[in-house]
């Protein structure tokens, strides 16, 4: 039997292929999966794959060589989403075959626009699942969301804190130096509640931390979700529609600081958000301070108050005093008055005298014994 | 109650009792002089509460 080697036969392939596709593009729409990145070859492997209710139908793989990377790169920038499993992307490609490696697409360029598009979509239908979900307990009003754990209201001072970061982070760093070296000299409680941030199961262990919170029964002030560092663009967690819902409902006031200006995630609308985790801490400071604050004014009020009562009650018993005085019968005996007594009792008329009786009479600082000589009534 | 008992208020209100009823003339010669020593017991007591919540506020601002 005639026979070709394997090569020759591949060849053969490889020449059809050619003539066909040549350098021909297409842009095409897929999926994308099993990413890898080789960031410092800056070159990145990864299969395309159509599905069909759920079912893959079509797949192949591919290669962005340096030219498709810088697309990569640019997506992973626009989007603040990793380049990964998953998504859906609309991509410039050429067909390559290589008698030793396949068949393959060369990855050349990334429709971006598409991209933000169905991002913004996606987050738009959540969105509005966590409403539509939440039996009126989440509202949309204008471009905020009014969550039951943004109407919860913040303790008077928040001492005990459950930060939810990851390990040996910039968040985690960040947030306890701006704590621990606040200018105030508050003294705080943090309890780390460590979590993976980035990738695709991150989400489900920040709820995992969130639920330990819970569980601890510990009685904490807020709950501070910090990242800082690491990955640029993957905020792919805290678009996670679990993550956003518990966020939500959670019990106790979340402050959210993951660190990105120029999107909000899903789960910073859900929370109190504020940027990053050194906005948080100082947030958290600043509250306390004005707690502080409005106990001082307190207490001033009070003791202008006191001082008020004081003075009062000083010049009221003054005028009682000069009262008391104007009223005492030694004072009326100085201006030359005098009283008579007989038998020891006051003689206010003169029907209580006759003519004989002895009498006794007081002026000032003197008593005089007396008798009635004469009774002369005043008409 | 004893006077030493009362309260400042009470005090001030026993106080201002008696300087009504001597205004009024209610109380006789004879009364007059033990009201009066009674009054000028009550303004001392009243005096010497007010310094002590004086000093009692003072010591606090200086701590």
């Amino acid at each position: 039997m005639q026979s070709i080697n394997l090569s020759q036969l591949l060849y053969k392939i490889d020449e059809t292929l050619q003539s066909q596709f040549g350098y021909q593009t297409f842009w095409i729409k897929t999926e994308i999966t099993d990413v890898k990145k080789y960031e410092s070859k800056r070159w990145c492997f990864l299969k395309l794959i159509e599905k069909k209710d759920e079912q893959i139908v079509a797949e192949i793989k591919a290669t962005a060589w340096s030219q498709g990377y810088a697309f990569i790169e640019q997506f992973e920038r626009l989007t603040q989403q990793q380049f990964g499993n998953g998504l859906q992307i609309i991509a410039k490609v050429k067909v390559k075959y290589s008698i030793k490696y396949g068949l393959s697409l060369d990855l050349l360029e990334i429709d971006n626009s598409f991209a933000l598009g169905q991002l913004e979509l996606q987050k738009q239908a959540t969105l509005k699942r966590l409403v539509d979900e939440s039996n009126g307990q989440i509202i949309k009003d204008d471009e905020q969301y009014i969550t039951p754990n943004k109407r919860l209201k913040l303790p008077i001072a928040m001492q005990k804190i459950a930060l939810i970061t990851a390990h040996n982070s910039d968040g985690q760093r960040d947030f306890k130096n701006e704590l621990i070296n606040n200018s105030y000299g508050y003294t705080f409680e943090v309890h780390e509640y460590l979590s993976q941030i980035q990738g695709d199961i991150a989400h489900e262990n920040i709820i995992k931390q969130f639920e330990q919170i819970l569980s601890s029964n510990i009685n904490y002030d807020c709950v501070a979700l910090v990242r800082g560092g690491g990955s640029e663009t993957d905020f792919k967690p805290f678009e996670q529609y679990q993550l956003a819902e518990l966020v939500a409902f959670y019990p106790i006031p979340v402050f959210t600081g993951i660190g990105h200006d120029r999107n909000t995630s899903m789960v910073d609308l859900m929370a109190r958000q504020l940027k990053t985790p050194t906005k948080v801490a100082a947030y958290i400071v600043e509250h306390n301070f004005a707690f502080e604050n409005n106990l001082l004014y307190l207490l001033n009020q009070i003791e202008q108050n006191i001082t008020l009562k004081i003075d009062r009650a000083k010049q009221n018993l003054a005028s009682l005093k000069r009262l008391l005085h104007s009223l005492d019968p030694q004072n009326v005996l100085q201006k030359g008055y005098a009283i008579i007594r007989s038998n020891n009792k006051i003689v206010t008329k003169a029907n209580q005298l006759a003519v004989g009786n002895e009498v006794e009479i007081s002026i000032q600082n003197s008593k005089i014994t007396s008798t009635i000589n004469t009774i002369e009534t005043s008409k | 109650m004893k006077n030493n008992d009362l309260s400042y208020y009470q005090a001030q209100q026993k106080l201002e009792q008696i300087v009504v009823q001597m205004e009024n003339n209610e109380a006789d010669l004879e009364t007059l002089s033990e009201k009066l020593v009674e009054a000028k017991a009550l303004v001392k007591l009243c005096e010497t509460k007010l310094r002590k919540i004086e000093n009692a506020i003072q010591s606090e601002e200086t701590e």
